[in-house]
This record gives structure tokens, sequence and C-alpha cells, in this order.
């Protein structure tokens, strides 16, 4: 058996280890460590896998390239993060950071370090100085630093690299075996907060506040546009208008909120969406609703963000990176990495990956990678029995955004009239077409920065 | 996709103006100090790192204790300090304004980083009030000043909701800007302060003491620079981002030689300015720019460039403005 | 003699001080400084960290380079950032021109795109050079703003029209081909941008001291109406001077898209033309110095980040630490002019 002699291997190098004098000490403290940081863990994460887990000797064999290089890690595992903001209480920073704590408290033995507010551009020089520190695993954590992600997982076959919202990575076959990609996908939570919108808005026009006009806003935008139109027009028969601003900026509360305001001022926008790192879209829906006399709704990004606006709150977008961060801790412990591009859905990392009826869904709780927040009983509950509905089917991924069925049976035209998805020929969006979208459905009334 | 038609409204003017005010207020409050510190002779470069050492300690303040008089008072006291340094070198040591002015501007950046860096910021907060629950050590925003309406004026369309539903922040700066107007061209003081910028000899052998005013009039510059920061973050982007005064230290420079050393006319300029910050994305909305709206948000620096053009134009025909002394370093002749 | 001698201890004091001042900042939140320092110094000794710490110094010793010229004639270039965002348009236009056309041989790409990120980052130069000459516009404030609409043209361009189609509508470029690519010195991970570098120093060292515009652009900075008298045309020299000057720091921005990114994209430069005035004047405008200076300060940028790995130390440590040195080395100038008073008194 495999088992026993990878055992056997582990004894021996264990043994070896002990002999040295210095290495003696070294690995005492470690293996403490490791045990205090694994009970830690154990109770503050109440995980189920078994405790014996972090006291074990782990022997790691890379083949990635090059000679074969064997190294203990009795001292524990080392992963480190790369943020692009600062850690704080909201935003896409925060929410890698908590992925983060939720990883290394589910997986004993490990201990993370990270370096925040890195510039783009400066990546490198901060991943050099991760692998200085010892990190096995760097998890860079913003589309910007994919080239010096790849760059470096060439340069060092002997550690493993996660980019976070790339395209490159082994498994694409456009980066060395030793780096995944990996990414939590948004759309089809846009989808269902469009689907609250629509069963709410007085005035059928949406406002969107976006960050850049990247493929992935683009296809929020359109997926938010489609689930408003829909329950829109099943209410009314007429259909959304959507109004876009781009910020040019991943994070910028000052611009924010200028854009809000100007969409519920100048377009009579009543809802408004957002890509951006803050809630000052929530916090000005807020406004508008409680100091105002305008009702106005908005939305969670990321995170629970039902504190800023709790008067506006519609549903939302949340995300937990955990378990995508887990299983890489999982893979590069046991040896067992495999290069990998991961898209978390619907449905991805839950316990349960099965459609659930709708009075049993597990909508809107926590679970998986990614979840909507709870919708506002303002919604009638026909629309929020729809909600789940979709989410559990979409689970099963048997209901698809782009496709006729999440446009009223009709075929999906961008703006200039073209039939983009006739559900003949191009029966849904796959993922080619979800990640290259560079137009526009005809609800929106913005045209996108060329 | 042409630019749609949208009717603006009355409302929507009320609106737009109200932005205006207050995107021009940060500037308005550090443009005014910088007026007085030009006024006698000293060009200070170190706006920009003094507002955002303004506003990061009013972060920290208001989030420490909740209390946003104090957190205003202590970025105006820390901002003061930063235009001491600057003062020291540039009166007493008589050096390059310009450089000094320069490595103000990046010690405050540098400085407000590192104080609100999260793990350097727990430990702040916690020093300030150890009560404070770790929670909210590590939030990013504060609530913002509330706005008082005032009464019967605030009724008034479009100027009602534009300057009289605000907060305290942009009342003191109607205030201010009156005040410090009057001061400077209407007393004694103030006529001194203008002499020392023309002529310090002059000045000096009037008996009036050069050193004292430039000290005064420039650490005046930094309790408003730092004014400038507080309101920029508790009374306008109650979010605490590095590096968030975006330049607007320097738009201000550019404001104080618009306004012709002036401050009823840093006030218009200001809101000139605000204008078309608040108008940026109000146009992009309306469908303007929108295949490229990088170039909506180049609007407040081109109008900048274009304003101090207009204006050098204006200052070499009619021969006006410039303090004859300014960034001359003054030395008495023993 | 004893001067040059004071001037140098003054420089290396300044320097000391804000390393002690620094250590108290990292004392204060807990670390241990000499922790601190001893992780700065190991981004020099470390090959790998090495190698990144001289590709981030090669744009700011150019950028540096170019502000010793329009600081010496007294023209306070605060651009170079935006002059290096033009420097890394024009270069990628270059690659991007020769991919889609085919009609530059690979062996004469670099020097096209040397020549070109040297007009184009020149010209953009000329702008606040010519507004200064004719009509006294304060160039401090139009080179700064000048700096924004640099940076957010690039943002347009790669968002829009150059923008990789290819690259899943993300704002990249297409990746530069090897040949527009800054070799690295064979058997190092040093880039060889810093020999342009030493080879720069010595142009701008024989133009400033050997030339006649480097001697009008001496008598421009001592004074300007002094220039006058002597028939010097203020213009003539501004417009060159910024040429040269914007020149180089054009020539940074080619060293980052070639030397750091390979290909260009959205906020290449995160403020390397600010850390160069800092280089500059620590360098007291001599281009002997401003290299080593330049690229040590390339390290302490990369030290910023291994700082925060090791000791969570933040970032914008660093540049307080710039700071600083930027702060004392202006101070001690009255201490040296101080000592000159008083060894003239004696003599």
């Amino acid at each position: 058996m495999a088992s026993t002699s990878k055992d056997a291997e582990r004894k021996l190098l264990t043994r070896r280890e002990f002999l040295g004098i210095s290495g003696t000490a070294a690995a005492g403290i470690a293996v403490a460590t490791a045990v205090a940081g694994g009970v830690i863990g154990y109770f503050a994460g109440q995980t189920s896998a078994p405790a014996a887990g972090p006291a074990k000797t782990f022997t790691k064999t890379i083949t990635a390239a090059g000679p074969t290089k064997t190294i203990t890690a009795a001292r524990g595992l080392k992963a480190g993060y790369i943020y692009v903001g600062p850690v704080g209480d909201y935003g896409w920073t925060h929410a890698h950071d908590e992925g983060r704590k939720w990883a290394d408290s589910h997986v004993p033995g490990w201990k993370s370090t990270y370096v925040e507010s890195v510039p783009e551009a400066e990546a490198s020089g901060a991943i050099e100085s991760l692998i200085s520190q010892g990190a096995e695993l760097v998890i860079t954590t913003s589309f910007g630093y994919m080239d010096a992600t790849a760059d470096a997982a060439a340069k060092h076959p002997d550690k493993y690299f996660v980019h976070i919202s790339g395209y490159k990575s082994g498994a694409a076959g456009n980066a060395t075996q030793n780096m995944s990609a990996a990414f939590a996908e948004f759309y089809q939570l846009y989808y269902l907060c469009g689907l609250a919108a629509g069963a709410v808005t007085k005035t059928g026009i949406m406002g969107y506040v976006a960050a850049y006009p990247t493929p992935e806003v683009i296809r929020h935008i359109n997926a938010f546009a489609l689930g408003a139109n829909y329950s829109y027009r099943k209410r009314t028969g007429k259909d959304i208008k959507a109004y876009v601003v781009w910020l040019f900026s991943w994070f910028n509360p000052g611009k924010t909120r200028q854009a809000a305001m100007s969409l519920v001022e100048e377009r009579n926008a009543d809802v408004l969406a957002f890509t951006e790192d803050s809630p000052t879209t929530l916090e000005v829906a807020e406004e508008y609703t409680t100091k105002k006399g305008r009702k106005v709704w908005s939305f969670s990004h990321y995170s629970d963000m039902r504190k800023y606006g709790p008067h506006a709150h519609l549903t939302g977008q949340i995300v937990n990176w955990g378990p995508i961060y887990r299983d890489f801790y999982r893979m590069v412990e046991t040896d067992s990495w495999e290069t990998v591009d991961i898209w978390g859905r619907i449905g991805d990392f839950v316990p349960y990956r099965w459609r659930k009826p709708e009075d049993k869904s597990t909508c809107c709780k926590p679970e998986g990678v990614v979840y909507p927040a709870p919708v506002n009983s303002v919604v009638p509950s026909e629309w929020t029995t729809l909600i789940k509905q979709r989410y559990e089917d979409m689970k099963e991924l048997i209901f698809e955004p782009f496709s006729l069925e999440g446009n009223l049976g009709e075929p999906i035209r961008d703006q200039d009239g073209k039939v983009r998805i006739d559900g003949k020929i191009v029966p849904r969006a796959d993922h080619d077409m979800l990640w290259s979208m560079n137009w526009f459905v005809d609800y929106v009334k913005s045209p996108i920065p060329k | 996709m042409g630019a749609e038609v949208v009717a603006v409204g009355v409302e929507w003017l009320g609106a737009f103006l109200s932005s205006t005010v207050q995107a021009g207020t940060v500037l308005l409050l550090a443009a005014l100090g910088e007026t007085y510190a030009e006024r006698s002779g000293i060009l200070n470069l170190g706006v920009e790192g003094m507002m955002i050492v303004g506003a990061a300690f009013s972060y920290l303040i208001t989030l420490a204790t909740g209390n946003d008089l104090l957190a205003i008072l202590v970025a105006m006291g820390m901002a003061t300090l930063l235009a001491l340094i600057h003062a020291v070198i540039s009166i007493s040591f008589r050096l390059n304004q310009i450089v000094s002015g320069l490595a103000i501007t990046l010690f405050g950046l540098g400085l407000s980083g590192y104080l609100t860096f999260p793990d350097v910021r727990v430990g702040i907060l916690r020093a300030i009030n150890p009560s404070l629950p770790m929670s909210m050590a590590y939030r990013q925003s504060t609530p913002k000043l509330p706005d008082i309406s005032i009464p019967l004026l605030s009724q008034i369309p479009v100027i009602g909701p534009a300057f009289f539903r605000q907060n305290a922040i942009i009342y003191a700066s109607y205030v201010l800007t009156v005040l410090l107007w009057w001061f400077l061209f209407k007393t004694r003081p103030g006529l001194n302060i203008r002499s020392v910028g023309e002529n310090p000899a002059m000045a000096d052998s009037l008996g009036i003491n050069v050193y004292l005013i430039r000290y005064v009039a420039t650490l005046l510059g930094g309790a408003l620079a730092g004014l400038a920061g507080a309101f920029l973050f508790i009374g306008y982007q109650p979010f605490w981002v590095e590096g968030m005064t975006a330049g607007r230290g320097f738009v201000a420079l550019a404001l104080v030689i618009f306004a012709a050393w002036s401050p009823l006319r840093v006030m218009a300029g200001a809101y000139l300015f605000g204008g078309v910050e608040a108008l940026q994305f109000r146009l992009q909305v309306l469908g303007y720019g929108t295949t490229a709206p990088q170039f909506l948000l180049m609007l407040p620096y081109v109008t900048t460039i274009i304003v101090l053009v207009a204006l050098s134009y204006e200052m070499i025909r009619k021969k006006i403005g410039v303090p004859a002394a300014l960034a001359i370093p003054y030395a008495r002749e023993e | 003699m004893v001067t040059r001698w004071v001037s140098v201890a003054v420089s290396i004091g300044a320097v000391l001080l804000a390393v002690f001042v620094t250590a108290m900042l990292f004392w204060a939140i807990g670390r241990d400084p000499i922790e601190a320092y001893a992780v700065i110094v190991h981004v020099f000794v470390d090959p790998g960290l090495l190698g990144e710490s001289m590709a981030r110094g090669v744009p700011i010793v150019l950028a540096t380079l170019g502000l010793i010229v329009a600081f010496r004639m007294n023209f306070w270039n605060i651009g170079a950032e935006g002059q290096i965002y033009l420097g890394m348009f024009a270069a990628t236009g270059v690659v991007l021109w020769g991919a889609a056309s085919h009609m530059l041989p690979p062996a004469l790409m670099m020097p096209t795109m040397v020549v070109t990120a040297f007009s184009v980052g020149g010209i953009w130069g000329l702008i606040p050079a010519f507004l200064r000459a004719k009509l006294q516009v304060n160039e401090v404030l139009t080179t700064l703003m000048m700096n924004y609409i640099a940076m957010l043209f690039v943002d347009y361009l790669v968002y829009g029209p150059w923008k990789d189609p290819h690259g899943h509508g993300f704002p990249l470029t297409i990746p530069f081909p090897d040949y527009a690519l800054i070799p690295l010195i064979p058997g190092t991970t040093i880039t060889s941008g810093v020999i342009a570098c030493v080879v720069v120093a010595i142009l701008v060292y024989y133009v400033l001291s050997r030339t006649k515009l480097g001697y009008e652009i001496r008598v421009v900075g001592e004074s300007a109406s002094a220039a006058r008298y002597a028939g010097i045309s203020y213009m003539q020299v501004a417009l060159l001077g910024m040429l040269i000057s914007a020149g180089l720091a054009g020539l940074g921005g080619l060293s980052i898209v070639s030397g750091i990114i390979g290909r260009l994209r959205p906020r290449a430069s995160p403020g390397y033309g600010y850390t160069a005035i800092i280089v500059a004047f620590l360098s007291e405008l001599n281009p002997w110095i401003a290299v080593p200076a330049g690229l040590i300060f390339g390290g302490l940028v990369t030290a910023g980040e291994a700082l925060q790995a090791a000791l969570r130390i933040p970032f914008s440590g660093i540049q307080v630490f710039q700071a600083l040195i930027f702060l004392f080395v202006i101070t001690g100038e009255f201490l040296k002019r101080y000592s000159l008073e008083v060894s003239w008194g004696r003599r």
C-alpha cells in the first residue's frame, strides 16, 4: 500500500530531524505551536476535522519541476496573502481577510500572513517578500496581480500560487503547474437582486454605480437588469431602464456618493445597485429614504451591510472565500496539489448540492462561497418565493440568468438590437461568453466606454 | 447611444448646488488659510500634506471618542504642527519654501497612511479609549456630521437647499470667509500682513515684526488646512481612504492664485471648482462623455490649468496680484 | 574643502537622523527597529529581492536625473510622474504598432522605443515650460495637475483602444514580445537598465558641465535676471532643459513597462516620479550620487512590502522614512550655510 510506504518515509525523516541537535528544539517548539494552534483552531472553528491532524509531521514531495525535493512541515505550513486594499470592516479585502481567518481556523497547523494595500504594480516585490518569509502558498487577491503571480510561479517551482479573479493557471495552460486560479462569481446573485429590485421599484428605473468596465462588472450589470426586468414586466407589463455611472476606481466613497446621487436626481432611479468597495451607495439610499422623503433601495456587497442602511436594504450579494482557501491549504499539506481554475457559484462548496423545495430553501443563509443577503420583508411573497426557487434551481444549474427563461422567454438582445442568446444556437451563456462579455442587454440605457 | 434629454428642474439645480457647496468647502477652507500665508509672503506647498493629516486625525479621534468637535480641534492642531515645521524652515532658516512645502506634503501623506494602517490604528485607538471594542477599531467609516436646516432661509427655492441645509463646518466657512476678508482688508493688523508680504524691509523699518506675522499667518494656514481635512472626512466623505485628499490641496493652491489673494474671490473660485467636481458624474448620468469617462474625470485638473493660464495672462496685462515678496525669505539687515 | 566635508557630513547626519526617528516610529508601535532594519538590509542581499529592487530603482534614477536638470535651472518640475506615464504610453505605442504592422525589425524595436519615449515624455514637459516662459504660469501647479491628466489618459487607453483583444476584456495591453523587454545582466537577477542609468548619468553630467546649454542652465538657475543681462533666452533654455528633464522621466516610464511589468496597465507607476524629487535633493542635484541613491530608494520600495510581510509594518512607514530624509536633508542645508559663514569668517 502506498500509504504505508509514505508513513515509513515520514517516520524515517522525522527521526533524522530529531537526531539533529539543532533540529530537536526547533521541531519541538514547532510541534507545540502547531498543537496549540490546532487546539485554538479547533475551538474557534468547531470543525469536524479530526483533532489528531495538527500534531502530525507532514512530508511533502514536490514534483512540479526540476529535481524532486522533500520538505518536512512539522513547523506548520505558511500561507501568504496579498491584498489590494486595507483590512477594514467591509469590502473586497475585508472579505478575503475573513476568508483567510476562516481557512486558518478550519485547517489546523496553518499559519498565514498578509500584506495589505499593495499597489497592483508592486505585487512582484510583495510576493518575493512573502516567499523570503517562508510562505509555501501565496494567494494574490486582485486581478492586477495576475502577471506578477504567474512570473513568480515560474520562478519558484517549489512554491504554490493561487490568483484570484484572473484567467492564468496551469489548468488553463497559460501558467506553470504550481499556479491555480479562483473566483467567487456573483452574477447569479445580481440576477436575484434584480428580481427583488423589479418587485419593489415604482419608477422602473435602476441606477448602477460601477467601478470599471470589465467583463465581470458588465455581466453583473446585465444580470441585474435581466432580473429587474423580469419581475417588473410581470408586474406592470413595462420594461425597466437601467443607467450606469462609471467611477474608474474600485474604491472611492466620495465619487460613489456623487454618482449615486446623480442617478437618483437626474434619472429618477429608485433602486441603486453597485460594484464598488464601500457601503456608500447603500448609505445614500438610506439618506434619501429616511431624510429626504424619497424611497430609494440598495444592496449589500461582499458582506452583510444592513447596519449601513437598515431602511434601504433590499438584499445583496455575499461571499465567503474560506472554503476555497481551505481546499488549497489541504491540497498543499496532503501533497495532492493539482492546478485548478475554480469558479465558485451558487451550489458550490455547499453541504447539500441538490435543490430543495422553496419552503425548505436555504436561500439567504450563509452557505457555500456565494449567497444572497436576507431579503427585505417589503418584497412581496410571490417574489421572495421566486428568488428562493431560482436560487435552489441554480444549485443544480437548472436555471441560468442568461437564457430565454431568465428573460421572460424572449431572446436576449444587446443595445444594438442584435440577438445574443436566441435559445437555439446559443441556448444560454457559457463560461467564455460570461468571461469576455463586452455588451449590455437592451434594458441598459448607458453605453459601455469603448 | 446619444445623450438623452432629461428634464433638469429646480430640484435638480438645488441638489447640484448643494453638492457644489460641499465639494467647494474643502477647497475654500484650505485656500483661505493659504491666502493668509501667501499674503504674508510665505508659500506653503504643504497644504495637501496638512489636509491629509487633518483628515487622518479627525478619523482617528471620531472613531475613538465619537466627539466631532474634539476631532476637528485635534485635526487643526496637528496640521498646525506641520505648518510650524514649514515656518521654521522657511522663516527662521530662510530655506527654499517650495522644497520645504513639498517635503511637508510627502511627510503628511506618509504619516497619515502610517497612523491609520489597521495594526497601528488599533493601538492608537486603544490608547485613546481603552474601552473601545475591537470591532469599532476596524471600522473604516464614522457617522457624517449632521445637516442643520436654517429656519426660513432653507425654504427659499434652489438657494435654500444649496446653502442653508448644510452642516456646521459649512456654516462656519461662510462666517470665516467674510471675517478673514474683513480682517485682511479693513483692519490694521490685516494691513500689516499685506505689507509684510509686499515689502518686508519697509514693514520692518516701520516697527512691524515681520517674523511674528509670517509665523502667525503660516500657522493659521496650517490650522485651516487641518479644518479642511477634518471637513473632508467628517463633513463630506466619512470613509477613511489613504490619500483621500487626491490633489485637492494643490487645487486649493491654484485657487489662491485664481482669487488674486482675496478671501471673497477664494469663495467664488472654490464653488466654481466644487461645481466642476459635482458635475463630473452628473454629466455622465445625463449621457455626456460616457464613451470615455476618463476625460470627464480630468475636468478638475484641466480646469485648474486653464484657469491658471487665463489668470496669468490677466495678471501680466493688469499687473495685479502677486505679493511682491512671496516665497522670498526675509533676513533682517543687521 | 572644509565645507565640502561638512556638506557630506551633514547629509550623512540627516540620513542617520531619519533612520533614528523612523526607528522610534517602529518602536512606538511595538516593533523591534533592529529587526526592521535587518529586513530592509535583507532586501539588498536576497537575490530575488535585489532583482526587484534594482528594477524599481531604474525608473527612479532616470526620473531623478531628469529632475536634476530642471531643478538646476530653478524650474520646479513636480511632473515627473506624469512624464513617466507619457513615456510608458509612447513605448507601448511603439510595441503595439510594431506588433500590428510588422514594419519594425526586432533589432530596431528597443532603439525606436527609447527615442519615442524620450521625445513624447519631453514634449509633454514642454507645455509647462512654455507656459512658464511665456505667461509666468506657476510650473509647480501645472506639472502637478498634468500628472493626473497623464494617468487618466493611460487609463483611457488601457480600458479602451489598447485593450488586449484576447485578454477577456481586462484592462491590459498585449504582453510585450521578448525583444521589447529590458534583459537581465547575464548570470544575475539584476536588470541591465542599471547600466543604462550609469550611461545617462554620464551624459547628464556632460551636458550640465561641459556644454553651452549646461552653462546657460546654471546661469538661469542662479538668477533669471542675470541670465537676461547675459543675453540668454529664458524661453530657449527652459524649453531645452525641460525637454531633457521630461524626456528622461519618459525613459523611466519605458523602464517600467519593459523592465518591470512587460506590458502597459493602469496605474503602472506607484509614485516613482514623486520619490525621484526626494532622491534629487538627497543627491544634492549631483548626477553621480543620483545613481546609487536612486537604486537604494528602489530597494526601499521593495523593503516597504517586505516590512509588512515580515513585521506588519505598513508600507507608509517607508514613505515616512523617505519624507524624513527629505525634511532633514533640506534642513541640513541651513547647517551647511551656517558652517560656510563660519569658515568664511575665520578666513
